[in-house]
């Protein structure tokens, strides 16, 4: 195993996973830690259930710790970006896996909604990826960034109207900062398909799971696990070097069909 | 999620055709070193003997078979013995590829000059040199109900680049495929069959070195300049560049990526340019 090792491992990194108890973030976090990486579970609310996941890992010998963090609050943002540098370096490695989504019907959004859907999807993404890339870039030091976009960002998906935009701009600014901080940063987002989370539990309704399952080749939803893949793969400077700017589906070929 | 296990490839059978290539040769490697059996297919069997010896010294079991990608009797003989020797095939990469002169424009070849015989040739080679492999090796994959197909596409698929219409529609002609088999797979034969693609965008080869630098002194050529400034990266890839996007496409870790054309161009189609 020493050539995937080579490839793939991520010792003496620091990774941060912004929604890390989240059913997507929690698996992340969980396969950053095991490729050997220092990983911070950054949660909102679920205080308990960080403390739970991080014990776990802990006690299988690896290194993880977790921060509380509003990803509305730029301050927030910057203290907990310094707190983990105090704690253990330079964050390198950034997932954001955090958002919110809302199938509220175009007409009836009213603008507090709208600015919620874009301060948690959108701004505050932008404003953490700006934290991050401050320190390694005053340092002239590596990274690599990986947003969590949506198969919605692209051609919309019906009744998640402010969330594919929110989306869809996520994957403009993924190839803006890719270009921006090259070549010392790499920024990149990962399309999930339909992975149950708790962003889209409400919105399944049979109905609607029964257009998606027509609509997707591999005829089934994905599980978080199988996110990880594509995450070690783009995290990792040694096997995704040349990787910048590109927004990679893992959608069981969602986005591969029409009718 | 483990790299021992979601990344293992040990034991699968990997076919690649323009195996004896600069590109091909290092996804063998990679392959073969993760413990996967390679079978090379190429056209030149001198550049395969090379692999093929570079593979033995590593102590990789593989086969080398000369096979021309653009003739499905070829093809199928191929198969026919990959089976025989390794009792099953798992994954094939459709490396085979490439572009010619007389297919391309210039300040001396206009566009309404271009020899038809010249761009049906290269269409010939970098589609059908895919389909007919899908077609041929896809068949044992839906009677085995698994395997994973990864073909070639390149950058210029999403946008054409300047000079060279057939290779860049042909290229874009593969990326319209790898979607529409995928879908096809899953629906008739069965959702473990997984086809996928790879965009690279410029990477350093001996083809196109003397293109895109002065033999002279290393320096870079006006192409080879323009393609760096266009290139947030600012470098041209390395074949190795190539090599873990392959190794996670061919690992169970990719299992619900299916139908997706992966840029690898360090930033190229990302950027507008302005």
């Amino acid at each position: 195993m020493s050539y995937l090792h080579d490839m793939f491992n991520l010792e003496g990194r620091v990774a941060a996973v912004v929604g890390g108890t989240g059913a997507l973030g929690s698996a992340i976090a969980d396969s950053l830690a095991r490729a050997g990486a220092r990983t911070a579970m950054i949660y909102q609310g679920s205080r308990q259930k960080a403390g739970e996941i991080c014990n776990e890992l802990i006690s299988d010998g690896l290194n993880a710790g977790f921060w509380q963090m509003d990803v509305r609050n730029e301050n927030s943002i910057h203290e907990t970006v310094q707190e983990i540098r105090n704690e253990w370096d330079d964050i390198d490695i950034l997932v954001n896996a955090s958002g919110t989504n809302s199938a509220t019907p175009v007409m009836e959004i009213d603008g507090e909604e709208w600015d919620r859907i874009m301060e948690i999807n959108l701004k505050g993404v932008y404003w953490t990826n700006r934290a991050v890339a401050r320190n390694l870039l005053k340092k002239g030091k590596k990274g690599s960034i990986i947003n969590l976009t949506s198969v919605s960002s692209d051609i919309p998906l019906s009744k998640v109207f402010a969330y594919g935009m929110s989306k869809a701009a996520i994957n403009n600014m993924t190839r803006f900062l890719a270009r921006e901080w090259a070549p010392y940063i790499r920024v990149n987002a990962i399309m999930p398909g339909f992975f149950p989370g708790q962003q889209n539990r409400e919105i399944l309704t049979d109905e609607r799971k029964q257009l998606i399952m027509q609509h997707s080749a591999i005829k089934r939803y994905g599980v978080p696990d199988e996110l990880c893949g594509a995450v070690l793969w783009l995290a990792s400077d040694k096997a995704s070097s040349f990787v910048t700017g590109t927004i990679i589906p893992v959608d069981g070929g969602f986005t591969a069909m029409t009718i | 999620m483990s790299l021992e296990k979601d990344f293992d490839v040990k034991g699968k059978v990997a076919a690649i055709t323009g195996g004896a290539g600069v590109l091909c040769a290092e996804m063998a490697y990679a392959l073969g070193e993760s413990g996967a059996k390679i079978v090379l297919l190429d056209i030149g069997e001198k550049g395969m003997a090379v692999v093929s010896k570079e593979l033995e010294r590593r102590g990789i079991d593989h086969l080398a078979i000369k096979t021309d990608v653009m003739d499905k009797s070829s093809i199928e003989e191929a198969a026919k013995k990959t089976v025989e020797h390794f009792g099953r095939v798992d994954i094939l990469i459709n490396g085979a590829g490439g572009n010619k002169p007389a297919a391309t424009t210039g300040p001396d070849k206009p566009f309404f000059d271009m020899p038809e015989d010249a761009i049906k040739w290269v269409f010939d080679l970098n589609f059908m040199g895919t389909f007919l492999p899908c077609q041929v090796f896809g068949k044992y994959f839906a009677d085995q109900k698994s395997g994973n197909i990864i073909n070639i596409s390149s950058m210029n698929a999403f946008t054409p680049l300047t000079r060279i219409p057939a290779y860049s529609a042909a290229k874009a002609a593969v990326s319209n495929f790898t979607q529409w088999l995928a879908v096809h797979m899953s629906h008739h034969y069965s959702t473990d069959i997984r086809v996928n693609a790879i965009a690279p965008g410029f990477l350093l080869t001996d083809q196109n070195r003397f293109l895109l630098t002065n033999e002279s002194d290393g320096s870079l050529t006006d192409r080879g300049q323009t393609i760096i400034d266009h290139t947030p990266a600012a470098r041209f890839g390395d074949p190795k560049d190539l090599v873990s996007t392959i190794m996670w496409l061919t690992a169970p870790a990719s299992k619900f990526v299916h139908g997706i054309v992966v840029p690898v161009d360090g930033g190229f189609s990302a950027f507008s340019g302005v």
